[in-house]
């Protein structure tokens, strides 16, 4: 091996070991003190599926293809969870481990890449756990493109991980910034299409929702998952295209603040 | 070696400027025991972040070679959340020690019992001291940095702390910002003065004393008189 070779190697072999090492530390730290722990992350999701399929009960309603209600749901709930989860996540680890920076050249973008791959991690871990407990449930729910569900997931892992990035970045810099993102993001709760699907849209409504790049991905999702579901208003450009212009601004904000309010630098 | 290369930082408010390097070029080799001497709000913080990667000066390049520590005796990458002993853990995995080496050192030293595995906000900040103060003599470098901290703790234990990084600079560097000149005799050979944004450099810690007492460091007032005649 060449020496230049090997100094790649060795960089990579380290900086593959960092962002384990940040991975472990937020598992460990994000509900440190609390009984339940680290299985919160899977619950929550879990709690927020009941609730739901006790509202669609109380309401008497049915999703808008033949399909059960529990895995419907579940393939609403799991990207917007994956979503909102990469979110907070990435602007948490930038306040709660930002002091990592002192150690061994961790740069704050290894902690947005560590914490986004973690809730990565965490959406398969927790779509598989929800499909085995509703297997256990006697329904047999049956994937009908299992890539085809992961290509929606990842879609919605790149979408948040550059907003998350972006909303990181803004809240490193400004504090007014980092209160707003949960307001701002609130309503993709309501318009994502976590309790319906594209084409219930009214026909008025459809094009203002066009631009929501997690619909498209649920709609992907959805795809994959229902045999009988076959989305003609799911696009892959919606998301990527979001995605990137959310990046570069992350990136174009990081070069002009350089260092964040506590003069950590934004590398 | 470090090098700082026409090294500028400012510091910006809203109404005016504060400058803390303005165009400092200076070289440290990895073993030298340099003293910086500066007065409280001079930028001794400012400059061992700049000197250690965390914060980019405005103009000018710093260049490294050879493993440079985190600033001796630091609690900011303890986790309140976690044990002592978790926080040991995930720290020297990151700099790549063996966990089970670092950890015990870390125990013995800071020497602080069953509450090496209790959380780290249950800690009282002596505690926090001397568990940081032990993790830092835990990993070896090619130069330690430290800002102002040579010790921790109670006397006993400051004793203990002194001895662990004379040995230590048996083998490595020393950069030691303080607003102290006993603490840069004690540790250092090479004395600079941090004033008005320039490093001065002085042959002994008392000169880089004499330059802050009587450039502009302290104003005229009845007590800094007192002090000068003492």
């Amino acid at each position: 091996m060449t020496n230049s070779a090997r100094i790649i190697t060795e960089g990579a072999w380290n900086w593959a070991n960092a962002i384990n090492t940040i991975m472990l530390r937020e598992i460990r730290c994000r509900f440190a003190g609390d009984p339940l722990g680290y299985l919160w992350t899977f619950l929550v999701p879990v709690l927020w599926i009941g609730t739901l399929m006790f509202f669609f009960s109380l309401l008497g309603r049915r999703p808008a293809i033949p399909v059960d209600t529990s895995v419907f749901i579940a393939t609403g709930v799991v990207p917007y969870v994956l979503f909102r989860y990469t979110i907070s996540s990435m602007t948490r680890v930038a306040s709660t481990h930002r002091h990592l920076v002192h150690f061994a050249n961790v740069r704050v973008s290894d902690l947005l890449f560590a914490a986004a791959l973690l809730e990565l991690i965490n959406a398969l871990i927790i779509f598989a756990v929800i499909f085995a407990l509703i297997t256990l449930l006697d329904q047999m729910p049956e994937v009908d493109d299992p890539l085809q569900t992961v290509h929606g997931i990842l879609l919605t892992a790149v979408f948040a991980a550059s907003v998350g990035r972006f909303a990181a970045i803004a809240g490193m810099v400004s504090e007014t910034a980092k209160r707003m993102v949960p307001v701002i993001l609130r309503p993709m709760f309501w318009i994502s299409g976590i309790f319906f699907i594209a084409p219930e849209l009214p026909s008025k409504i459809l094009p203002f929702l066009d631009w929501n790049p997690l619909l498209h991905a649920i709609e992907t999702t959805r795809d994959g998952v229902f045999l009988d579901y076959s989305s003609s208003f799911a696009d892959d450009w919606v998301p990527l295209t979001v995605s990137a212009a959310f990046l570069l601004a992350s990136y174009v904000l990081q070069t002009a603040a350089r260092r964040g309010s506590d003069r950590i630098e934004l590398t | 070696m470090i090098s700082l290369i026409n090294v500028s930082r400012y510091h910006r408010h809203a109404d005016d400027h504060t400058i803390i390097l303005n165009d400092v070029s200076v070289q440290f080799e990895s073993k030298d025991r340099v003293g910086i001497l500066a007065l409280g709000g001079a930028g001794k913080s400012t400059l061992s972040r700049i000197i250690s990667g965390v914060e980019r000066p405005d103009q000018g390049h710093v260049l490294r070679s050879g493993n440079l520590s985190f600033p001796i005796g630091t609690t900011a990458g303890f986790h309140a959340g976690l044990s002592g002993s978790e926080n040991v853990k995930y720290l020297s995995q990151l700099l790549r020690r063996n966990v089970r080496e670092t950890t015990d050192y870390c125990e013995s030293f800071a020497d602080i019992g069953t509450y090496f595995h209790r959380p780290f906000s249950e800690y009282a900040p002596g505690m926090r001291a001397r568990l940081a103060f032990a993790f830092s003599m835990s990993v070896e470098f090619n130069t330690y940095i430290s800002d102002g901290v040579t010790s921790a703790g109670d006397h006993g234990f400051r004793d203990k702390c002194e001895a662990a990084l004379f040995e230590r600079l048996n083998r490595s560097g020393l950069i030691l910002l303080s607003r102290h000149a006993r603490s840069l005799n004690r540790f250092c050979t090479k004395f600079y003065a941090l004033h008005a944004g320039k490093l001065l450099p002085c042959e002994t810690a008392e000169e880089a004393q004499d330059i802050l007492d009587y450039a502009d460091g302290y104003g005229d007032t009845y007590w800094n008189e007192v002090a000068r005649r003492a």
